[in-house]
């Protein structure tokens, strides 16, 4: 697969009181069409201040994008930035608006007038995320699963060319987000989607990135990288008993460990 | 129990459940009220009884109506301008911090100064008419609206502004997708300050300068020692008052999320 992302020599520090500290110091990546990569590292490495980066929110000190074929100058472009799906932390969903509304919000800042195209688009990406029959509900009527649902639907509504994941399930109970990890490989399938998640778990990560790449401490670079040769029929029909995932699992745990073992708390 | 909560949600239950509690309350206080002028033999030019006063609001009505037709405009016209200088000035200073940092000390000032020491300076430029009140109003009132809008509008979470940086929403779509809607229960509470500011700035400056307007009555009636006609003036008052509040709730539960 061709190229779709690359990311080199990337440096941001932030002003504290007196110093300055380094957060990311140099890292390199490329991502390519239809991948799905997951990003971890521990708590506070700056896995989130990357991934902002990596989709225009934040901008970074040193290094360069290369996105589709351009590279934003030092304020990313109206249309470079409206080619990411973002899915947040918190699902980040507009109270005051409906399921349907929500999914709809980015069509209607885009400037999308075209009244049935527009349905037609909110309620394909709800019923991708098998929200179709709740999009009069308000957010507060949501579980917490069927928000992010809705934040990842709001995500892909605007059909982006790569969906930017911050640790999207992180706030989920476990049961919950297995569900969501399986359904978002399904997604994945589906859409054919370039998929960028940062998560802080080993199996989350293992299930569905193709590749794992993994960060060390802050100043952090990129240390480990971990492809994920599984196929898609492997990864949903009981994946947790195949031996090279078991292998693999071990290899990732042993590099969590190493880093100090606060990646799962 | 099942049957009691069923009871308790009963639409005609509700309805009269509200009402109730504070109907009977003030029943309950006017009749001490009554009871206590009579068994006291209180004087009526020293405080009127409830009855006079409800002869005094039956009689006087149609004498004092354009007195309570220019207080109520005075302070519907006052307090609606006031509502909309708060909020667009409150738009302009949480987009611009520049203009923040200029107007906030000011607009605070407005807020603290009592309007009554004002309000004599104003009438020898401006007369003693409608316009020196309404403007009374606006300066008075104003300042809540829009501090709390501002405070509203600037609490909005980060997020919620990353959401709206991610999709490169304008300043506008901003503003009216995710600030101003994260924002709005603040603007309501500016809103519902400003009403009782309005209220209080209006009347007083009726019983500062002029001859037209409920202020100036009940100095006029008391002046006369005629207590239940003032007590009837500060009905009226009253009335005004629990009908912007219930304008102002019937709004906030429309656009209340």
């Amino acid at each position: 697969m061709p190229e779709i992302y690359r990311l080199t020599g990337l440096r941001k520090s932030f002003a504290n009181k007196n110093e300055r500290i380094q957060i990311l110091n140099g890292i390199d990546l490329s991502i390519e069409e239809k991948e799905f990569v997951c990003i971890m590292g521990n708590s506070g490495c700056g896995k989130s201040t990357l991934i902002k980066i990596m989709e225009g929110i934040l901008p970074g000190d040193e290094g360069s994008i290369l996105f589709d074929g351009a590279t934003p100058g030092s304020q990313v472009s109206k249309e470079m930035q409206r080619k990411f799906g973002i899915v947040f932390q918190s699902d980040n969903l507009l109270e005051w608006l409906s399921v349907y509304k929500n999914v709809e919000l980015p069509l209607r800042v885009f400037g999308k007038k075209n009244k049935n195209e527009n349905r037609k688009k909110v309620m394909d990406a709800l019923t991708l995320v098998g929200l179709q029959d709740y999009s009069d509900c308000l957010p507060r009527e949501l579980s917490g699963g069927m928000r992010q649902r809705t934040s990842i639907a709001r995500a892909l509504v605007s059909d982006p060319a790569m969906l930017m994941l911050d640790q999207p399930f992180g706030a989920l109970d476990a049961i919950t987000r297995k569900a969501l990890n399986a359904e978002l490989l399904r997604i994945w399938h589906t859409t054919q989607k370039t998929c960028v998640m940062i998560t802080n778990n080993e199996n989350e990560a293992l299930l569905l990135g193709g590749r794992v790449l993994v960060m060390s401490n802050p100043p952090a670079k990129i240390i480990h990288e971990i492809n994920v040769p599984l196929t898609y029929e492997e990864r949903i029909s009981g994946i947790a008993l195949n031996p090279a995932y078991l292998k693999l699992r071990a290899e990732l745990a042993s590099i969590v460990r190493s880093l100090g073992n606060t990646l799962q708390s | 129990m099942e049957k009691n909560y069923a009871l308790k949600n009963a639409p005609l239950v509700k309805i009269l459940g509200s009402g109730i509690p504070p109907i009977v309350l003030i029943v309950a206080l006017l009749a001490f009220w009554q009871i206590s002028c009579v068994v006291r033999d209180i004087p009526t030019w020293m405080l009127a009884r409830p009855t006079a006063v409800g002869g005094a609001l039956a009689s006087g009505f149609g004498a004092l109506l354009p007195d309570i037709l220019s207080t109520y405009a005075n302070i519907i016209i006052g307090f609606a301008l006031a509502v909309a200088i708060g909020l667009a000035v409150a738009i302009l200073i949480s987009s611009f911090s520049l203009l923040s940092s200029a107007l906030t000390p000011l607009i605070i000032a407005l807020c603290c100064i009592p309007m009554v020491t004002l309000v004599p300076m104003m009438m020898l430029v401006l007369g003693t008419g409608p316009n020196v009140k309404i403007i009374a109003i606006i300066i008075q009132a104003f300042p809540l609206v829009n501090l709390n809008s501002v405070v509203a509008f600037l609490n909005v979470s980060p997020e919620r502004l990353e959401l709206m940086q991610s999709l490169k929403a304008n300043r506008v779509q901003s503003f009216l997708y995710c600030v101003f809607p994260d924002g709005i229960h603040g603007v309501f509470t500016g809103i519902r300050l400003a009403s009782i500011m309005a209220m209080v700035t209006g009347v007083s400056s009726e019983i500062i300068g002029g001859n037209a307007g409920l202020g100036s009555r009940i100095i006029y009636f008391i002046n006369f020692s005629k207590t239940a006609d003032a007590f009837s003036c500060i009905i009226y008052i009253a009335v005004l008052g629990i009908i912007i509040y219930g304008v102002i709730s019937i709004i906030e539960s429309r656009v209340k999320w």
